[in-house]
């Protein structure tokens, strides 16, 4: 289900280019990504990848270019910038507190404070929270024992289920994933994988990185391929094999005709 | 005060008075002022952090501006409980070379290697307050804690008897720190002293392991528990004797049937004292010591042959006696006393 | 097919329990009624051997005591929670103490001496938290400099001598009592209510535990790290200033060496009260039992005649086994 021409993009950047010092780390990148796809970004280290999401996500300001999120013209000076409008990331150490449950972790920096005086006194509603938190993971087939139960005491897979259903709680219209199964078993991937389609079926646009090229192909409806901080292709993992991406990524003999430039 | 101690202060001030006039003589018969100007000392207290060092303090530098001395230092360990902190600046000050040291140890054993090392270098000392274990000294200016602590027994005893009708009950007694020279002598002058009064039971004996803030209450206070029919307490320092007026104030206790008496003086203690809540405080004389660790001092690094230990006196003030001259020169150390010669201008 | 994320967990869930997780189970009830049952143990010991121990008299005094170091502990509980440490808790009560004592002997009235000392301890605890969080310095070395300085400034302001002032109704507040506990008690016994509500259900309070269990996770998350840092010290300094105010009241006088060593009692109560120095555990209910169990042990070993030393050791013990208990819970844990 790639992205129909009438849609707008719920993401799009346009000759982003970022240097640091004398590194060119993105040149002219044009990106984008619709609402209801996942769409993948692959290269070699060094080729520009996590300077783009962190650009996409507000971590990092560009030198040039811009971006406009649902066809509005933004800039974000922060990621709480991008968070304002609909963008969540999930990092790779995907930012939980190990030590407080789950219910305060999807809720973090964003707790729905009581009604009336207690609210005024910056009480937080944890019955609120636990409802919403138990709907939310119910919602996304993510089960554990207790919403009360800490995120230490979560295994890897549900500890990034958890990130992920942070992201979807907040991320409106777009979630950026960084390696979203780097650090999983065969198993634990695949529910992720499963995870982040299911966030593609609730018409948000999910965008992540991976080097694990079988994943790639497993999950995303396209693949934006970067080289040398250039954007060198754009792939249907329909019709296209892993080789070709190879190339693409290490500047190999060309042999496809790249989607984009 | 009785005529003892009364004698023993008036002898020790004359001598402290004669020690300083003969200082000042050496200086003038050399010539001028310049000579003894070139005497450097250093002046080593245990800490600086008390009325009594400050009136120590105070005694010597009074002394240093009269003879026109050239001090290395007045100072201290941050705490009297800093054994090796002062250990340290004594060893800073011995590097110096100075002419004489005035030092008041805060422990008897564990700066004799400092004491022997500075005398061996040459270097005069003078002891003052506690008593250090070794020989390798000039003169020991101090209070004589065992009389001390005997007249402290006999105050306790008396206020008792004024009290009670007899000097007879439990009593209890606070130490600020065990193995201190000069409370444990202070201590023993105590309890040798009770031994003239049978009918006084002593029931506890609590150490406040050289804490200055709240364990010198706490131990009052669980001893007052522990023996709800104490007639009197005994603290063996200004610390201690502070905790105890505090405890007996958070205890409500009676002190028309309990009585307080210890060492040092402070202005609460004083107020106190007058209202009757402490019944006596021994006094020293902590400003003579350092006027005198400072005169003797002068007069050993000439080469006089200076008397190995004086005693420099002490009285007990009682509610009774408080106004007295002599006992307000002690209360007031800070005032320039007069120390039987003229002040420079 | 829906992803479950649980079978993981429902494998391992399956399988009977196994001696780790026995192990682990009573390892976790060991700690939760630990604390409360060695309090309760030694109530009873003391109330059997110890005379006087029962007495009004003697819980008043124990209730007493135990104010001063509580109200410490209470802000170090906040400090540690973001893994933290307040080093200069003791120093500054000793200032404060010291500030209230100047005020008070200059005929200053009893209120805007209270307002200027706490004043003063904000202002310390804002200055520690800014220079962690935005000189990105460590708060132990932060702390522990901060410890030298105001102990030198108590030294100098106080000529190094105790400040006397003659304020009867500022003096007779810390012995006295209402409705027969300690005001001192009651002092504490407020701090402790207003900072554990504020702690468990505000936002604030919450994000100490976010920003202790991971500084960049929280900051991530959208907490706002700067502000939460600033927020803790400050009650740290506030809570200290006002141990300087009660200590002085209780001493009636200034003491500028107040609170020396302070600042160890303090974390050694939020230790014993199940805070990590590692941050995101503790509670304020813990650190109170903490301080409640040293208060205790020390006046029963001392009514017992015992030399007061042994208390302390015993507390230095102490904290070693509920440290040891802790990660040895925390290891069957993680293996589970």
């Amino acid at each position: 289900m790639s992205a129909a021409v009438s849609m707008q993009a719920a993401i799009e950047a346009k000759r982003i280019s970022k240097r640091y010092g004398k590194v060119v780390a993105l040149e002219d990148v044009d990106f984008e990504a619709y609402p209801g796809e996942i769409v993948a970004v692959i290269g070699d280290n060094g080729a520009g990848k996590s300077t783009l999401i962190k650009i996409l996500s507000g971590a990092v300001i560009p030198d040039s270019g811009s971006m406009a999120i649902a066809g509005q013209s933004r800039s974000f000076s922060g990621p709480r910038d991008a968070q304002r409008v609909g963008i969540e990331t999930v990092y790779q150490d995907l930012a939980l507190a190990p030590d407080l449950d789950i219910a305060a972790n999807l809720f973090l920096g964003r707790e729905p404070v009581r009604k009336g005086f207690f609210g005024a006194l910056d009480f937080f509603d944890s019955s609120a929270m636990r409802l919403q938190a138990e709907e939310h993971l119910r919602d996304f087939g993510i089960k554990v024992s207790k919403i009360e139960q800490t995120v230490d005491t979560l295994s890897g897979g549900q500890r990034q289920a958890i990130a992920v259903a942070r992201s979807v709680l907040w991320g409106k219209s777009v979630v950026i994933m960084d390696e979203p199964t780097a650090a999983l078993g065969v198993a634990q991937s695949s529910l992720v994988l499963d995870l982040m389609r299911r966030v593609r079926s609730k018409g948000i646009a999910v965008i992540f990185i991976s080097h694990n090229l079988p994943h790639v192909f497993e999950t995303a409806d396209r693949i934006v391929v970067l080289r040398h901080g250039r954007r060198v292709g754009s792939l249907d993992p329909k019709t296209s094999t892993m080789d070709q991406a190879v190339s693409l990524m290490t500047g190999a003999s060309v042999d496809t005709a790249p989607g984009g430039s | 005060m009785d005529e003892r101690s009364r004698r023993q202060f008036l002898q020790s001030g004359a001598s402290a008075g004669a020690a300083a006039g003969a200082a000042l003589l050496t200086g003038c018969a050399s010539g001028s002022k310049s000579s003894l100007g070139s005497v450097r000392f250093a002046f080593i207290v245990k800490t600086p952090n008390s009325d009594y060092w400050q009136a120590c303090l105070t005694g010597g530098k009074n002394a240093a501006k009269q003879f026109g001395l050239d001090a290395l230092q007045f100072t201290g360990a941050n705490s009297e409980a800093n054994i090796q902190g002062q250990i340290e600046i004594v060893e800073d000050a011995i590097a110096k070379h100075p002419a004489f040291i005035v030092l008041a140890p805060t422990a008897a054993t564990a700066l004799v290697p400092s004491i022997e090392k500075a005398h061996n270098a040459g270097i005069k000392v003078v002891i003052v307050d506690s008593a250090a274990n070794t020989n390798a000294y000039d003169t020991f200016l101090a209070t004589d804690n065992h009389a001390a602590g005997m007249l402290a027994a006999r105050t306790l005893a008396e206020a008792v008897r004024k009290k009670t009708g007899s000097p007879a009950g439990q009593i209890a007694y606070s130490t600020f720190l065990s193995g201190v020279g000069s409370l444990s002598l202070r201590d023993r002058g105590f309890l040798d002293a009770l031994k003239a009064y049978p009918a006084l039971q002593l029931v506890a004996h609590k150490d406040a392991g050289g804490d200055q803030s709240t364990k010198p209450i706490s131990i009052v206070a669980d001893t007052l528990t522990r023996f709800p029919n104490l007639v009197g307490y005994f603290a063996d320092s200004l610390i201690t004797l502070q905790g105890a007026l505090t405890a007996f104030r958070e205890n409500h206790v009676d002190s028309k049937k309990i009585s307080l008496v210890g060492f040092d003086p402070s202005p609460q203690l004083v107020r106190a004292l007058r209202s009757g809540s402490v019944d006596g405080i021994v006094l020293q004389d902590p400003y003579q010591m350092g006027y005198g660790g400072v005169a003797y001092g002068v007069l050993a690094a000439a080469g006089v042959a200076t008397p190995k230990n004086i005693d420099t006196g002490v009285v007990a003030a009682t509610p009774e006696n408080v106004d007295a001259p002599q006992i307000q020169g002690l209360l007031n150390p800070m005032s320039q006393r007069h120390m039987g010669f003229s002040q420079p201008a | 097919m829906t992803p479950s994320i649980a079978n993981t967990g429902a494998e391992r869930g399956a399988a009977p329990a196994s001696r780790d997780d026995r192990r682990l189970a009573l390892w976790t009830a060991m700690l939760r009624v630990g604390l409360l049952g060695i309090i309760v143990v030694l109530f009873i010991v003391f109330s059997i051997t110890a005379q006087g121990f029962l007495s009004a008299q003697n819980i008043e005094n124990n209730a007493r005591q135990m104010a001063v170091v509580g109200i410490l502990a209470i802000g170090e509980t906040f400090v540690i929670i973001t893994a933290g440490i307040d080093l200069s808790v003791g120093s500054l009560l000793g200032f404060g103490g010291i500030l209230a004592a100047i005020s008070l002997s200059n005929d200053l009235p009893i209120s805007l001496t209270i307002a200027f000392v706490l004043a003063a301890g904000l202002a310390v605890g804002l200055l520690n938290g800014a220079l962690i969080r935005y000189g990105a310095l460590p708060p132990f070395i932060v702390t522990l400099g901060m410890l030298g300085i105001l102990r030198g400034l108590t030294q100098i302001l106080g000529n190094g001598q105790q400040v006397a002032f003659d304020v009867p109704r500022f003096v007779n507040f810390a012995s006295d009592s209402f409705l027969r506990v300690p005001n001192l008690f009651w002092i504490l016994l407020a701090a402790g209510i207003v900072c554990g509500i504020f702690l468990q259900f505000t936002r604030r309070g919450r994000y100490a535990y976010a920003v202790g269990s991971n500084v960049e996770s929280a900051r991530r998350a959208g907490v706002n790290v700067g502000a939460t840092l600033l927020t803790v010290y400050a009650i740290s300094g506030v809570l200290a200033a006002l141990g300087g105010l009660l200590i002085t009241a209780r001493q009636g006088q200034g003491d500028p060496n107040a609170g020396t060593g302070y600042e160890l009692d303090a974390i050694a109560a939020a230790v014993l009260g199940g805070a990590s120095l590692f941050g995101a555990r503790g509670t304020i209910a813990g650190t109170f039992l903490g301080v409640l169990l040293v208060q205790i042990m020390t006046n029963g070993l001392n009514l017992l005649n015992f030399d007061p030393q042994v208390a302390r050791m015993l507390e230095g013990a102490l904290i070693i086994a509920f440290v040891f208990a802790d990660q040895h819970r925390k290891r069957l844990a993680a293996a589970a």
